[in-house]
């Protein structure tokens, strides 16, 4: 019954490791350019496009400087924002940006930008 | 005479319309059906509701309804405005009575007070003591009729530049009675802040009156410029090319390497006013004389008023439009050098230029081009062009490879422009497949530039881009995933004696 449960142990031990390989693809460095094998939808951009999709508060009448930073402070996005409508912002930011703040007035919150995607709500 | 008199004041009409309509007001018009809603913006209810009771509403759907009308204090029953600063001219509302209950007799009355409460700091939820200066209307008959009531904003608080609140309040003696409650305007600017209690906002300076504060303004004193949007957002970005397109070269990619960084001058309106580029041609690894462009993407080149800064003249093929992007172009094109060569001295035909730690280092070339697509608030034919509709990502830079107008390079997937000779595609390694969007690529999706989000140094001649970033092949051959600051000078990411930035 131990060496059964042991058994069970090791297998989903393997199983938890080969889930984790599929995440983090190893890959060997390459002895020139020619010999890169890049995926067929690759694109080679060092930027991409993070939409923000802002949704505006009913009836805010206030119009104020919407403004996206990135981890490092650097200002990525600014508009003139009217706090009662909606917007849907394209933002690019570096590849490996994993965070944007957003401030608009005295709202200040910073969100994940790992995904394509981040969703703002007045408070 | 009688038609130029009723022609005078049909005009007069209409400009004190629009200026009624063009005067910042407060506004309650409880048509939301829901006083959470005006609440979420600052507004509070003291025993008010709203109700949609046909008998009750004054106009529209909905209006506010008072408690019962018999307690004198101004206290039982009350609407308050968020934090606004006064204009001026008169405060207006419309008000009546659900019957006419407790209005005859002795003491009886049924009012409107509004007051004024003055910001203090101090005091509790910022609200000072209540101002002498006040108003109240008293119910008359007939009480059930809807009334329009106006008082003068006090001149003591009109354009003072202060914040305010009124406290509008129902009251009365005797009876049961209640009030509904309409349309409410008041001259002046909603100064309340949702995200920070309900609290003003605070007072800040815009001395373009463009609506942009000051210190979020980059012009402050330019009614027509608000905001710089860099790309990058801090420093430069680099570009590097292969000019051996559609053959694959030495993957040194330093055939044409240009920095760049561009500003996206916008207004307040969040339209462009002007688009300016610094680019910076640092290094030319080849012997070819190239030409140096770009692109903005589905942008219509009527858009733009004028082109200054660039760089190009004399080239047999150049042919500008007026306003002085390329001709015969869908979208807009810059040809920002028709000889990159040019913009460094001492430099014949086949010398090479910032490549070669053994060569002389020369200056680099920095050009300056200006897109102009609004003057003095005015944008050109095509109209004027809202900041969302151009993205960083529409930049499409590319190599004129050799004086051949027809032959460019371009980076991985990006368009060729029209003056394209598209028979090029397909030819030597090149793998392009426009109907599948598919462009300057090899089979094995290898590209022939790269635009980095950073001014990385180049390779030196020859010598394989690999063996510079030590990451980078790691960072294509995992899709991106593993190393994507592959180009940062990080521990262990470059080979410093093949790179070269001088």
């Amino acid at each position: 019954m131990q060496v059964a449960l042991a058994a069970l142990l090791l297998a989903s031990f393997g199983c938890r490791k080969e889930q984790f390989e599929q995440l983090s693809p190893t890959v060997e460095p390459t002895e020139s350019f020619r010999q890169i094998e890049a995926p067929a939808d690759f694109s080679w951009n060092t930027a991409r496009t993070v939409q923000v999709q802002f949704t505006g508060r009913l009836a805010d009448p206030r119009r104020l400087t919407l403004k996206i930073s990135g981890e490092d402070g650097a200002v990525l996005y600014r508009k003139l924002q009217a706090a009662g409508e909606d917007a849907v912002l394209s933002v690019e930011v570096p590849a490996f940006t994993r965070q944007l703040t957003v401030q608009y007035g005295s709202f200040l919150q910073t969100y994940p930008a790992t995904g394509n995607g981040v969703s703002v709500k007045l408070n | 005479m009688k038609n130029m008199k009723s022609a005078f004041l049909l005009f007069f009409t209409l400009i004190l319309n629009t200026l009624s309509l063009s005067a910042q007001t407060l506004a309650l018009d409880c048509e939301s059906g829901n006083r959470s809603v005006e609440q979420a913006n600052c507004w509070v209810f003291g025993a008010v509701s709203y109700s949609s009771t046909a008998s009750q509403v004054i106009t529209g759907t909905w209006s506010a309804r008072s408690n019962s009308m018999s307690n004198p204090s101004a206290g039982a029953s009350w609407i308050k405005t968020p934090w606004f600063k006064p204009g001026e001219g008169n405060i207006t509302f419309k008000t009546k009575l659900e019957n006419s209950g407790g209005t005859s007799g002795g003491s009886n009355y049924k009012a409107v007070r509004v007051r004024v409460i003055p910001y203090d700091p101090n005091a509790s939820y910022g609200e000072g003591l209540v101002l002498a200066d006040s108003f109240q209307y008293t119910f008359v008959a007939p009480y059930t009729s809807a009334v329009d009531v106006s008082w003068a904003v006090p001149a003591a608080i009109a354009n003072s530049g202060n914040p305010y609140k009124l406290i509008i309040s129902f009251l009365g003696v005797g009876g049961n009675n209640r009030a509904n409650f309409d349309n409410l305007v008041i001259p002046g600017t909603y100064w309340a802040d949702p995200s920070n209690n309900c609290l003003p906002m605070p007072n800040v300076q815009d001395a373009d009156d463009d609506g942009v504060s000051d210190p979020d303004d980059d012009y402050p004193a330019d009614p027509y410029r608000a905001f710089n949007n860099w790309f990058p957002a801090n420093g430069l970005g680099v570009l590097m090319f292969e000019d051996l397109w559609p053959n694959v070269g030495d993957y040194d990619l330093n055939d044409l390497v240009v920095d760049y960084r561009f500003n996206t001058v916008t207004d307040a309106e969040n339209e462009v006013v002007e688009i300016k580029y610094t680019f910076i041609i640092r290094a030319v690894g080849a012997s070819r004389r190239n030409a140096f462009a770009f692109q903005i993407d589905d942008l219509d080149p009527e858009h733009i008023i004028g082109v200054s800064g660039a760089q190009a003249a004399g080239a047999p093929w150049l042919l500008l439009a007026a306003n002085g992007t390329e001709a015969d172009q869908e979208h807009a094109n810059i040809i920002v050098r028709d000889d990159v060569k040019e913009g460094f001295s001492l430099v014949s035909a086949g010398n090479l230029v910032n490549v070669n730690y053994n060569d002389p280092a020369l200056e680099k070339d920095t050009v300056w081009v200006t897109l102009v697509f609004k003057n003095n608030g005015q944008p050109g034919v095509a109209g004027a062009l809202e900041f969302d509709e151009i993205s960083p990502s529409d930049f499409n830079p590319y190599l004129i490879v050799g004086q051949d107008r027809g032959k460019e390079v371009h980076l991985a997937n990006y368009e060729p422009t029209d003056r394209m000779n598209v028979e090029y595609l397909g030819e030597g390694q090149d793998a392009s497949d426009a109907a599948q969007n598919r462009y300057f690529t090899t089979l094995n999706n290898l590209p022939w530039a790269l635009n980095i989000y950073n001014a990385t140094p180049n390779l030196t001649e020859t010598t394989d881009f690999t063996q510079g970033f030590l990451k980078f092949s790691e960072w294509a051959q995992s899709g991106g995933l593993l190393f994507a600051d592959w180009f940062l000078d990080e521990p262990g990411y470059r080979n410093t004696e093949v790179l070269i930035n001088r």
